[in-house]
């Protein structure tokens, strides 16, 4: 992405210092930054967490940035950085199984249905967060955040072919859950 | 890959806002290391406190980090004042509680170490207090340690004064009415 004019200028505020700038480049990406972290943890106190040690690591490497590079590349790769450490850290709360158990289980097929229906984004969100980091990081910045092939292979410092073959395998687990559970069939 | 699949995708991970809390959180971080920033921090004094903390919580463990047992203070009182004052007696920790937004239960000792009960409604919060050997972080400003989830808990831990404290509540909510503890309402 090129920055605009405004983007530039805030950036470069950041870099010498100022603070109300910082609070502007806050504003400007905290969506982004706590959508990718809710997605990837799958918990909103764990985004909390990679969201709060994005911005303080970003505040406190600004000056390293170079404006000839996509900040927003350099910006993804900060939080996926904190997702990936944050999984490092087992601090993810899993409770997928529990639930699918709980499917699996129930009485009739009427309850079955009801329960299928009335589940949500949390059926998603959760199978996406079986998937390994390296799968799930691409699922969201694919889906999440809409970015392309090549954009997430700068990010995650891979070719775009390995984000392909990791989106791939990540779609037939998905395909296979989700048509479990939800009937996401072609 | 089939049509359904990204389209649920799409729909089902879209972004959503941060929560208004979200510059609060990065506010303290950057409080936290400012605080720090004029501190010879040695591994050592680091080490030596993360090991306070883990022996100060665990000293009162032998049951979930919140549970009903917190309920069971040694020293019952709902007065601010008398806590202090119990507390102060059997360690010699001065704790600068105020009424605040909570509801106060009494207060334990284990030995050098105390711990004050309170609610934030219907959910417990516990404060650890112990003497702090690392004379760097001496002063009047908090020096926060640490901030995450704990045994099911969120835990704040930070220096402050000479003493070591954790505060250990359910919620980011509670945490931030517990801070009226010290603080006032």
């Amino acid at each position: 992405m090129v920055l605009t004019g405004q983007d530039r200028g805030l950036i470069e505020a950041c870099q010498r210092g100022e603070y109300d700038a910082f609070r502007a480049l806050f504003e400007a990406y905290q969506d982004r930054v706590y959508s990718i972290a809710l997605r990837y943890s799958g918990d909103p106190a764990a985004a909390m967490d990679i969201a709060q040690d994005t911005f303080l690591k970003l505040l406190s490497s600004i000056r390293e940035f170079r404006a000839e590079s996509s900040f927003e590349s350099w910006l993804y790769r900060i939080v996926v950085n904190r997702c990936l450490d944050q999984q490092r850290k087992g601090r993810r709360i899993a409770q997928f199984f529990e639930e699918l158990l709980d499917v699996a289980t129930a009485p009739d097929e009427s309850v079955l249905n009801k329960i299928l229906r009335d589940e949500t984004a949390g059926d998603v969100q959760r199978i996406v967060a079986q998937l390994p980091p390296e799968q799930r990081i691409v699922v969201i910045l694919r889906y999440t955040e809409g970015l392309g092939y090549e954009e997430i292979a700068r990010i995650l410092n891979c070719s775009a072919g390995t984000v392909a073959s990791r989106l791939n395998r990540a779609h037939k687990v998905l395909e296979q859950k989700l048509a479990h559970l939800r009937g996401v069939q072609a | 890959m089939n049509a359904n699949l990204e389209q649920t995708l799409i729909r089902e991970l879209r972004p959503v806002a941060a929560p208004r809390a979200l510059w609060d959180r990065v506010e303290l971080g950057q409080a936290a290391k400012r605080d720090r920033s004029g501190i010879y921090l040695s591994w050592a004094l680091v080490g030596l406190a993360a090991a306070l903390m883990v022996a100060t919580v665990l000293n009162f463990r032998g049951q979930p980090l919140i549970s009903a047992k917190t309920y069971s203070p040694q020293f019952r009182s709902s007065d601010a004042v008398e806590i202090r004052g119990w507390v102060r007696a059997n360690t010699g920790l001065d704790v600068p509680l105020h009424q605040g937004a909570v509801q106060l239960i009494g207060a334990s000792v284990k030995g050098e170490s105390a711990e004050v009960v309170c609610k934030v409604g219907d959910r417990p919060v516990r404060l650890v207090i112990a003497k702090a050997q690392t004379a760097p972080f001496d002063g009047s400003r908090h020096h926060v340690l640490r901030s995450n989830w704990f045994r099911g808990g969120r835990v704040l831990s930070w220096i402050m004064s000479g003493q070591f404290y954790t505060l250990a509540c359910l919620t980011p909510g509670d945490l931030r009415a517990a801070c009226t503890l010290c603080h006032g309402g």
